[in-house]
């Protein structure tokens, strides 16, 4: 049954206007759900109106009007306050209705009353809107303070006189149900969505009611709630871990971390997800980081790349959570990398090349592929990959007596691959594949400098004995070195292969001009002779270590080609390599039944050699030493060559190579082949040569060393030594890490030859 | 039956908002109701005052500054007195739309000592000011800017003859004060009303007199009684000498718009009112890359930020005058040997003026980085609302590295003199040693966008010179390359000017 | 003729105090305030009920209803902050000093309506319709016009005459 409106009131009568506006805001409070006429909705909204208007410029005395100040008062003031008190006593039931009531009824009370109330407040927002316009709005322009437009003023009382005193039990209930969707319960999301909203509406700026806050919601919601998330998982994950493996743990904290942040689409507020996080974190993770850190190296030794994926995201999660684990994987992955070499290094002095290179490539693909699935490859990650490969790629067991073993094998397996002999390297992918993995292990050694050395030495021989199986191979190669260190790297090698790219038009222009300078019978007995033109300082490559007559028919063929050079460039000096060239001679003296005469490969030393035997069948070692000049370290291991090789027969029969042993032609030499290769290095002179190069990389350092020094003196005019060493180490580190005791002494060098000299107090300065 | 007097108080609030100032005296006299409805109706006041002027009050920004600088601030929000000053404002806004020349000339004091406190109350927007549409509006009048603007002694040498100086010194000081704030906008319009001179010869003139340099004024923009308060009559002199040099190099390089500073009445003469050049606009950023004559000025340029260091946001946070960031600098000298000339080559009695000047002198664009390095109180001698400010800086030509005189770094003082104004100190540092020094006065208070305008000099104060006039004014709050990135881009260009 | 279109502009009806129905456009109606949130707190579109407007007559109330019909498209300004009109000149639109020319009675009648159904726009061009009606007149020309009493006595009126002297022009 609807109350029944009083009668409309004088305008003037406070009281009656008053009697009557309780009546209808009564209405509006209580009986909303029953409807309202517009005559009682025009006639509230009028009554106020009359009120608030009802104050003249013309004093008419007595009345509202006798306090009126300085012509300027407005009235309203007991209408507010009779609204205020009005709102008071109807929270004040509301509250005690409250509390009949507990947990799901409660919040069910809470929500019901709330949303009664709000919008009961919107209609008296709208009837009050002429004491909002002009009352409200001035004593708020005047600055008064606790005066609010008449909605705010709604959710103002609601918050003291409701809000108060209900927050925690409602709180309470909200807490409950959450863990029951926790446990696994279906529960009436939107009630507490309500409740986060109602909470949300109370956040009111003090110094400004129209913007809202989160303040009351991030206290009275938001904390309680994180407390309550925070002990649950405490509790859960003590409770999961002690009956489950770590793996199991880790997917149930995944699972739950996920539940969360769905939860916060389904009822919570938006901001709340960043500290929702932290507190799940902290529970979840941080709090047991010590047992899962513990389970990861595990996890490595079994290769759980799924496991550790997650654990990873995990860890990923809290602060600095990674930091043990990125320590851990660096120290695995050094380990696998020892023992991979350590297994591989059973042949010692003699490991191939090949097997040791793929030995520290397979170590490395393994945990790169591991990084990059699990640990997303994370640069972290990728850089304790780096240490660690950088540490076993340069101190293993086979770099024990240095760590320029590395890059000289690291090299040697270049040349192989290279090299035209490696039939199997056909494919072009498989090349660029293979340098690619050069590449990789290549980027970890430390002395790119001996790696540099032993390259263009092989290089030079490949590009001399034209046994390179691809040019564009070479050329890859080249660049790929180039873009990892730069230009000055590859200068040399890329001059050694434009020299070999210039020859080759040089001999092509050479046949030309004898072909225009020779009669064509001269030409067709002449040797038929290809140059290489090598440009001095360039060249890994010294001058012949021996004396040597070569054969008056190369002597011929080379003094011709010097006329045609010096036509063409004069002023250039022509050196011989002889212990480079080779040659094809022809044995038309065996007796074998077989047509074709024999071709036998020999060095321009063994051609000097065997050439003499067109004049006679016989000679004596003297006599070979006599022509040919040659040193007892070069002819002999040539003639014991030709001995073992049955070219020539030597007697006494077992003869050493010295005097008094004379040597016949075998014109009864047989062999499966038609060409015959003698031209085979022998063992001893390529150990010899790996010798070599490693001392010219001892001088070469000091030189390196030593114009580092000087470079940074003739800038800095003068320096503290300490400071200068820690300076030329940095300079120097991306060719090989210089010792300090080298630095020292190449300053000692060069205090000595007086480009440095010393000042006081630890100081050197520059002598220009 | 409705009538006017019958009206609720809120609804014939909202008429009487609407008429003018003066309506309201005479409603008042009309009855009783309406006499004592207005009389004391503080509200009513106050709208009517807003409805025509900025709001005093303004921002909140503006005392929460101070106060958080200083414990000395403006004192807690009094409320202005809306319906003195309005009565004010309308006594004033009369002489104003008289024709009574004669009425005018005796009101310079009282209507420029308005003039000055609507711009102290203005709006920081000057585009958006009630106040500076007001004045600006008034003074378009001929015979309203001849009298407020152009009664500075100066006008006595090259004013037409409805322009003369005052004959109280005073009247003097306030018409050059308006008009150093107003701007150079009449002289750059060339509306030079029935003068057959320019003032830019006579101001030089005085500008570069060294005999103006001397103890008592510290070789700055000040009178000669050792007070320390503003000669605004220097500081008019100075700012139409740059005005015009300005004017001349901006039309010269096509105007980069640096002209600007200075030709809108009363742009940004009002406290407040520098704002920062917008930051991010694609032709900013395209500037930026492809910055020109950066020649040897990007190491410059490193070296610079790194010596003044990153910004502090606490001291910044203290720093009532917004030191720190980016400014620009301009600095003119007459060849030395026609400065020598000039001053020393004939004889003039002491308080006879020397001949105008109409060679042209050199300009420079200088691009400074101001740093905060030090906030204390002030000093005796000091203006006592609020700190001096110290900092340290550099300072680098726009125009080709040549000129190594530009390129130094800075150190100086901001502090207010006794008399309220803003006083800015620097000194150009080389190698380690002072060279120049330089004494100015902001113009248009506190953090104005419209400058700093004074002289420049040997620190030493070499009484043979050379000396001359400078100004600078804020363009970012960024001590970074990107603050300056337009500019920069456009003077690579810039001739050196010499006449 | 309308029949076409009709459906598609919602009619409402309003009931002035001396009883007369008005029949008008929705939209038009809510440019005032209080009708407009008293549309959206009942639920009127179903029984088309007539709203009573007891403070307005006939007359007046169709007066306004023209004003709202002539600006109905213009972009209503929800927020009541009046910073923005505080900027606007006391400039009237032409259509607007064309509507206010009406007899002092009437206008007055329109500015309460105005002030009554919140309509704020035209509570403004109201008042500043006033307020040109007083603007540069003497004391006893605004008494004319609007037809008040001088109630000072010559000793008064000499004393505040002195008091306003600021306000006289020279």
């Amino acid at each position: 049954m609807p109350t029944q409106m009083p009668p409309m009131p004088n305008k003037d009568d406070a009281k009656l206007t008053w009697a009557y506006l309780e009546a209808g805001v009564d209405k509006i409070m209580n009986e909303l759900q029953d409807g309202m006429d517009m005559k009682t909705y025009m006639g509230l909204y009028t009554a106020i109106h009359n009120f608030c208007t009802a104050q003249k410029a013309v004093s008419t005395g007595g009345g509202f009007n006798s306090h009126n100040r300085g012509g300027a008062h407005l009235l309203g003031e007991d209408l507010y306050k009779h609204l205020i008190a009005y709102l008071g006593n109807h929270l004040q039931t509301v509250h005690q209705a409250s509390k009949l009531h507990s947990d799901e009824a409660l919040l069910r009370f809470y929500i019901k009353e709330w949303k009664r109330y709000t919008t009961a407040a919107t209609y008296n927002n709208h009837l009050f809107r002429y004491l909002n316009r002009h009352w409200v709005k001035r004593e708020m322009d005047e600055g008064k303070k606790n005066i609010y437009d008449i909605y705010t003023l709604h959710l103002v009382r609601w918050k003291e006189d409701m809000f108060t005193s209900t927050h925690l039990s409602v709180m309470d209930a909200v807490l409950k149900m959450v863990e029951k969707q926790r446990n696994g319960e279906t529960i009436e999301q939107a009630q507490i969505k309500a409740v986060v909203e109602s909470f949300v509406s109370l956040g009111l700026d003090e110094s400004d009611s129209t913007k809202p806050t989160l303040d009351v919601y991030k206290e009275f919601f938001e904390a309680p709630f994180l407390k309550a998330t925070g002990e649950y998982y405490s509790r859960e994950s003590k409770q999961f871990l002690a009956e489950n493996s770590v793996v199991e743990y880790m997917k149930k904290a995944e699972t739950r971390l996920e539940e969360e942040k769905e939860r916060v689409d389904l009822f919570l507020l938006a901001e709340i997800l960043a500290p929702l996080n932290r507190t799940c974190e902290q529970s979840l993770i941080q709090d047991h980081s010590l047992i899962l850190r513990e389970e990861f190296q595990n996890l490595l030794d079994r290769d759980r790349q799924e496991d550790l994926g997650r654990m990873y995201k995990l860890l990923s999660r809290i602060p600095d959570g990674l930091d043990p684990l990125r320590a851990r994987f660096e120290v695995h992955v050094r380990k696998c990398g020892l023992a991979a070499v350590e297994k591989v290094a059973a042949d010692g002095e003699n490991i191939e090349p090949k097997v040791y290179v793929e030995a520290l490539l397979g170590v490395h693909t393994q945990y790169q592929d591991l990084v990059n699935a699990a640990f997303g490859g994370e640069s972290e990650f990728v850089r304790s990959l780096d240490n660690a490969c950088r540490d076993f790629v340069n101190r293993n067991k086979i770099c024990k007596t240095g760590s320029s073993r590395s890059p000289e094998l690291l090299a040697k397996y270049t040349d192989t691959l290279l090299k035209k002999s490696n039939a199997k390297m056909s494919e072009e992918d498989d090349m660029e594949k293979c340098q690619t993995e050069i590449m990789t292990v290549f980027k970890y050694i430390e002395d790119k400098d001996v790696f540099q050395k032993f390259y263009s030495r092989m290089l030079a021989k490949r590009l001399v004995h034209t046994s390179s199986a691809s040019d564009d191979a070479e050329t890859s190669m080249i660049s790929k070195l180039k873009e990892a260190c730069g230009f000055e790297y590859t200068n040399k090698l890329q001059r050694m292969f434009q020299d070999i790219q210039t020859s080759k038009d040089l001999n092509s222009a050479y046949k030309d001009w004898c072909a225009d300078t020779y009669a064509a019978e001269e030409n067709k007995n002449a040797v038929d002779a290809t140059y290489s033109i090598l440009g001095t300082g360039f060249w890994p490559l010294t001058p012949p270590s021996t004396p040597f007559i070569p054969p008056q028919a190369i002597v011929k063929t080379y003094e011709r080609f010097a006329v045609f050079y010096n036509h063409k460039h004069s002023g250039r000096k022509l050196s011989w390599l002889w212990q480079l060239c080779k040659g094809e001679i022809r044995a038309n003296y065996t007796k074998s039944a077989q047509r074709i005469p024999y071709t036998f490969q020999v060095s321009t030393y063994q051609m000097a050699l065997l050439l003499p035997f067109n004049d006679a069948d016989t000679l004596t070692y003297e006599q070979l030493e006599e022509t040919t000049k040659l040193q007892k370290d070069t002819l002999d291991p040539c003639m014991n060559l030709f001995v073992k090789a049955k070219v020539l027969t030597c007697s006494p029969e077992g003869g050493k190579p010295e005097a008094g042993t004379s040597y016949t032609l075998n014109t009864n030499f047989k062999n499966k082949k038609v060409k015959v290769n003698l031209a085979i290095t022998i063992k001893s002179e390529q150990k010899q040569e790996v010798e070599e190069t490693h001392k010219t990389i001892e001088e070469d350092r000091k030189l390196l060393i030593q114009s580092a020094i000087v470079r940074i003196m003739k800038s800095r005019k003068k320096m503290k030594h300490t400071l200068l060493v820690t300076e030329t180490i940095q300079q120097i580190k991306s060719r090989f890490s210089p010792k300090v005791s080298d630095i020292k002494k190449c300053i000692d060098i060069l205090l000595e030859k007086e480009y440095l000299e010393r000042l006081e107090g630890d100081e050197l300065g520059y002598l220009a | 039956m409705p009538s006017l007097l019958s009206l609720c108080h809120e609804i014939l609030h909202d008429i009487l908002t609407n008429v003018e100032p003066a309506d309201l005296g005479k409603l008042a006299q009309s009855c009783q109701t309406f006499n004592s409805y207005i009389k004391g109706n503080k509200l009513l006041w106050k709208d009517v005052y807003l409805k025509h002027y900025d709001n005093p009050q303004g921002e909140l920004r503006r005392d929460s500054m101070i106060e958080s600088s200083t414990s000395r601030s403006r004192g807690n929000k009094v409320e202005p007195d809306w319906e003195g000053e309005l009565k004010t404002l309308v006594s004033v806004q009369k002489v104003l739309c008289c024709h009574d020349e004669e009425v005018k000339r005796n009101s310079i004091e009282p209507v420029v000592t308005t003039a000055l406190s609507l711009l102290e109350t203005s709006n920081p927007n000057t585009d958006d000011s009630l106040n500076v549409k007001f004045l600006s509006q008034q003074l378009l009048n001929p015979q309203n800017s001849d009298i407020f603007l152009f009664s500075s002694s100066l006008y006595d040498q090259c004013g037409s003859p409805s322009q003369y100086a005052a004959p109280i010194p005073e009247s003097r000081q306030l018409s050059a004060k308006l008009h150093s704030h107003y701007g150079t906008a009449l002289e750059a319009k060339g509306r030079t009303r029935n003068s057959p001179q320019q003032a830019h010869p006579f101001a030089r003139s005085r500008v570069y007199d060294l005999r103006t340099y001397n103890d008592f004024n510290q070789w700055g923009p000040f009178t000669d009684d050792g007070t320390m308060t503003t000669d605004w009559e220097k500081v008019e002199s100075i700012l139409i000498v740059l005005g015009h040099n300005l004017d001349m190099l901006s039309r010269r390089c096509t105007g980069r718009g640096f002209g600007k500073v200075w030709s809108d009445p009363f742009g940004g003469a009002v406290p407040y009112s520098y704002t920062p050049i917008p930051r991010g606009c694609p032709a900013l950023e395209k500037a930026n890359g492809t910055t020109s004559g950066g020649d040897s000025s990007s190491a410059e340029d490193s070296w610079g930020v790194q010596f003044i260091g990153q910004p502090n946001p606490a001291l910044e946070a203290q720093d009532p005058y917004g030191v720190t960031g980016t400014w620009r600098r301009v600095v003119c000298f007459l060849d030395y040997n026609d400065l020598y000339h000039f001053n020393f080559a004939s004889h003039v009695l002491p308080h006879e003026s020397r001949p105008p000047i109409s060679t042209q002198e050199a300009i420079r664009l200088i691009t400074m980085k101001l740093r905060v390095t030090k906030i204390v109180p002030p000093s005796e001698d000091d203006g006592q609302a609020l700190p001096v400010v110290h900092f340290t800086g550099t300072s680098r030509s726009m125009h080709s590295s040549w000129d190594p005189n530009a390129n130094s770094r800075l150190r100086g003082s901001v502090r207010l003199t006794p008399s309220g104004d803003i006083r800015w100190t620097t000194l150009s540092v080389f190698h380690g040693e002072a060279r120049w020094r330089s004494e100015s006065i902001q113009v248009g208070g506190l953090r104005s966008g419209r400058g700093v305008v004074g002289t420049w000099f040997d620190k030493d104060f070499d009484p043979n010179g050379p000396a001359g006039p400078t100004a600078f004014w804020k363009l970012s709050d960024s001590l970074g390359r990107e603050a300056d990135g337009v500019d920069e881009n456009g003077l690579a260009e810039l001739p050196a000017l010499f006449a | 003729m309308a029949s076409a279109s009709a459906p598609a502009v919602p009619q409402i009806t309003l009931t002035s105090s001396d009883g007369i129905d008005i029949s008008v456009d929705r939209s038009v109606a809510q440019r005032s305030v209080l009708i407009k949130n008293l549309l959206e707190d009942l639920p009127t579109e179903s029984t088309n009920e007539p709203i009573p407007i007891p403070n307005v007559n006939e007359a007046v109330l169709k007066k306004v209803m023209e004003w709202c019909e002539h600006h109905k498209n213009d972009p209503t300004t929800t927020n009541d902050d009046d910073s923005d009109s505080r900027k606007k000149s006391t400039d009237i639109e032409e259509w607007d000093q064309r509507y206010m020319s009406v007899d002092q009675e009437m206008l007055f009648e329109i500015i309460l309506a105005a002030n009554y159904l919140d309509i704020k726009a035209l509570l403004d061009v109201g008042c500043k319709t006033v307020a040109n009606m007083i603007k540069g007149k003497s004391p006893e020309e605004i008494r004319k016009t609007f037809n008040i009493q001088n109630d000072f006595t010559p000793e008064e009126e000499d004393q505040i005459r002195r008091e306003n002297e600021w306000a006289e022009d020279r």
